[in-house]
């Protein structure tokens, strides 16, 4: 299904309008983007070598440091006050010899990002530069996109009566003082690149070419999901190291968007229908009202 | 995390017992009673009158008195499980203190003072001592006092129940929103989604399908002879999404917020079709439901208009329950690598639809059983053949649809690997969809109102638990060997606090307004 926006509006607009909830819908105020998920040529990512990352944890304490995140609580994994981090992954089987991989983790910035066709609100919405960012003063604190994200990333305050999905959304870079993420900016092992999408896979790939033993022989990223910003290299394979592997190669939303783009034709099929065969079945009655109850 | 206090851990140890010890045998004894009281009548029927109240007071006085002592010991045990047993010892203490005081110094001479006049009055007066009337006659308010309700033992315990419950939920009701979600479900990241949008979201949804089923078979198809069963299935329908409403203001984190979907659009986001369509038809059920309460007021003209837009009225109402039924379903499509591919399809929104419908009829069924039982209304046996036989042809579409959709998409083979998720499976299709299916089409059930009543019982156990299914068990977490999303003793709470909420303003909407027609009734 291939329904542009405007003539989704359209059709919405004209069910609406033939149901009697009003004519106006169109003017009411969109938070949805344009079109969903506009594949720009310039979207940033960041291109993430784990066989360069010595695991120092180094991004993790100053992306902590720059949001201004408790640095004392030693997480086990992505939560709502740690929007990046070091997984030390041991990949052997035997228990006496642990061979420890490192892999950095944090917000994919999908090209087509599943937790922002979830959201209702558009309190997630996707950003020129591929950055997907998080507006708390819309969110409604549903959790629908905690589900809908394909790599688990987005985190809840759990204890809090005011609280936020919490997720990198490149905050490092609104004040202006960076051009490139803090964590980035950060990595003494220079495992980190920024830039441009595209270029960064024409990097990645060169790699693989150069060094084929070196490298187990995929971008992780680049197809996943329909695509993420935030692209993959490592020696072994991506499972080992907890990325998940499963994932279709279309964009997540299209899956929704099949079912959501029939709602006006549906609704449009459905009313006719009923009005059709209301109709008919009391085409013999003098009034359309019926005097249901008699027994007053 | 702060560390677990020693009587904590005593007190969830002692739950623990209670929970795997205690409850297995009352279940067990539960069932052994009813066996006995199944092939024995006479033997349990002398069982029942021991059970009789021993005293002569009022069973309200008993409620009362055992809300308080419950109160009083709930308040024991919380100082107990948060270090605070000295502190209320204390508290007691000064209490006492207190209102021995004011005994001593209100109390006893206001006596002393009564007496006197009293010993005063007798002194020189005695003639009129004698004539001292009953102290109802003396005090004419005391007479216009109504007679309190005459209350069975049952009654009384199930008001006992239901006021603690209520009162947990408050606690609870308090907790949540003062401190947040975690402290009171046993929702995290890995499991954001519980119980609250699993069964009193995603089922209270399907539950209230039973409104638009029969709306639509009465006003758009004309078929008059369902209408007796037509209130009170918009009063579910009605109940049900107020309840919706109130269990998304629970789960809902930032739930002051619930108003945003209103003004702003993700028209992507199947969550806001969810939304819309929950404002919307309840909206349309008030409106659907509205006769009742003018009729009750006699308030003649906006009888009439309801009355005159029915037809469209009903329309929209079915439009927007096939939106939303479906809606619920496509929540899920962003999920096919976290779902088993039993319950995730890409027709899912097609498949809620057409369960809702099943469990449309499965409620009616039950429903009109339930309230021919409380209110002694009868409903002809045609009715009920008629539903039982729809739910027939309508079960075996959907139970096609289903398995040709699995089958389709190559993963019947999931439905035969033991485990979780084959056993979840054949449950539900077994219990919920084929015996059904199969009985109904069989006259000589269809004939038998118990047997319809049970029957349409599994329908909705058959549906409630696909809506799980699909929104809990069926998840890869479940077999993956992780840990579980268990509902917590709060989330438990506050789901059947919400029920009760619905069969008593059920009960209560049935006693006080034209809910049943009449002419039909054998009370």
């Amino acid at each position: 299904m291939n329904i542009s926006r405007r003539n989704f509006m359209k059709l919405l607009g004209a069910s609406a309008a033939m149901l009697g909830v009003g004519a106006k819908v169109t003017d009411l105020p969109m938070t949805a983007p344009a079109k969903r998920a506009p594949i720009s040529e310039h979207q940033k990512g960041v291109l993430i070598d784990t066989t360069k990352c010595v695991g120092c944890k180094t991004c993790q304490m100053t992306c902590k440091e720059v949001n201004n995140l408790p640095k004392d609580d030693y997480p086990k994994g992505l939560t709502a006050k740690t929007l990046c981090y070091v997984d030390l992954k041991n990949i052997s089987d035997a228990p006496d010899k642990p061979v420890i991989k490192p892999i950095k983790r944090q917000c994919m910035h999908c090209v087509d990002p599943a937790c922002v066709s979830a959201c209702p609100v558009g309190a997630l919405f996707k950003l020129e530069n591929g950055c997907v960012g998080y507006d708390a003063e819309k969110c409604i604190g549903c959790r629908y996109c905690m589900l809908a994200c394909p790599f688990g990333v987005p985190k809840y305050d759990w204890e809090s009566a005011n609280p936020k999905i919490n997720k990198c959304a490149q905050s490092c870079l609104k004040d202006g003082k960076r051009d490139q993420p803090a964590c980035v900016q950060s990595c003494p092992a220079k495992a980190l690149t920024y830039g441009d999408r595209a270029e960064l896979l024409t990097i990645a790939k060169s790699r693989i070419k150069e060094y084929p033993s070196k490298y187990h022989n995929q971008v992780y990223g680049e197809n996943e999901a329909g695509g993420t910003t935030m692209l993959y290299l490592a020696n072994v394979p991506f499972e080992w190291l907890g990325l998940q592997a499963n994932l279709p190669h279309e964009a997540l939303p299209d899956y929704t968007w099949a079912a959501q783009s029939k709602i006006p034709a549906v609704s449009a099929a459905v009313l006719a229908l009923l009005s059709g065969i209301a109709w008919w079945t009391h085409r013999g009655e003098k009034k359309l009202a019926p005097q249901i109850v008699e027994n007053q | 995390m702060t560390p677990v206090s020693p009587t904590l851990e005593f007190l969830t140890v002692a739950f623990m017992f209670v929970v795997r010890v205690g409850v297995p045998l009352l279940v067990l004894f539960g069932i052994l009673y009813l066996l006995k009281r199944k092939f024995e009548p006479q033997l349990s029927d002398t069982v029942i009158a021991r059970v009789k109240m021993p005293f002569n007071i009022h069973p309200l006085v008993i409620a009362v008195v055992s809300i308080f002592a419950l109160t009083i010991i709930a308040v024991v045990f919380y100082a107990l499980a948060t270090d605070q047993f000295i502190p209320l010892l204390m508290l007691t203490r000064d209490i006492a203190v207190l209102g021995y005081m004011v005994v001593l110094r209100v109390v006893v001479p206001l006596v002393m003072l009564f007496g006197f006049g009293a010993w005063l009055e007798r002194k020189f007066n005695p003639a009129g001592a004698s004539e001292r009337q009953p102290i109802s006659d003396r005090l004419p308010i005391l007479k216009r006092l109504p007679a309190l309700p005459k209350i069975s033992a049952r009654g009384a315990l199930a008001i006992t129940f239901v006021a603690l419950l209520w009162l947990g939920a408050i606690g609870i009701a308090i907790a949540r929103f003062y401190y947040g979600l975690g402290v009171v479900t046993n929702l995290n990241d890995q499991y954001p989604w519980g119980l609250w949008i699993g069964f009193d979201v995603v089922s209270g949804v399907a539950l209230a399908a039973g409104g638009f089923v029969i709306a639509g078979t009465v006003h758009v198809f004309n078929l008059k002879k369902y209408h007796p069963i037509l209130r009170p299935a918009i009063l579910t329908a009605l109940l049900g999404y107020l309840l919706v409403i109130f269990g998304l203001l629970f789960d809902l984190g930032r739930w002051y917020n619930i108003w945003h979907p209103i003004f702003m659009w993700n028209v992507h986001s199947p969550m806001l079709e969810v939304a819309w369509c929950v404002m919307l038809y309840s909206t349309v059920l008030i409106l659907e439901f509205s006769p009742v309460i003018f009729e009750r007021f006699k308030l003649n003209w906006p009888l009439k208009v309801v009355r005159a837009i029915t037809i469209p009225l009903v329309i929209l109402g079915v439009v927007l329950s096939t939106l939303h039924q479906s809606s619920l379903g496509s929540l899920f499509l962003l999920f096919p690598e976290k779902m088993n591919p039993l319950w995730w399809s890409p027709i899912l929104p097609v498949m809620f639809w057409f369960s809702a419908v099943c469990v449309g009829l499965g409620m009616v069924i039950v429903e009109s059983n339930l309230s021919a039982r409380a209110f002694g209304l009868a409903l002809e046996d045609d009715l009920l053949k008629g539903l039982a036989k729809a739910a027939s042809v309508v079960l075996g579409i959907y139970l096609i649809i289903k398995l040709a959709d699995i089958a389709m998409r190559g993963a019947l083979h999931y439905a035969f690997e033991p485990g979780f998720h084959a056993t979840m499976f054949w449950i539900e299709i077994g219990l919920g969809v084929i015996t059904p299916m199969v009985l109904f089409a069989i006259n000589r059930v269809r004939s038998h109102p118990r047997a319809v009543f049970t029957l349409g019982g599994l329908i909705v156990v058959g549906v409630v638990m696909n809506r799980l299914n699909t929104s809990l068990f069926g998840w890869w977490n479940y077999t993956n060997g992780g840990p579980i999303y268990i509902p917590s003793l709060g989330e438990i709470t506050i789901t059947v606090t919400l029920v009760s909420v619905g069969v008593v303003a059920f009960g209560l909407i049935a006693k006080f307004f034209p809910l049943f027609e009449r002419g039909h009734s054998h009370a």
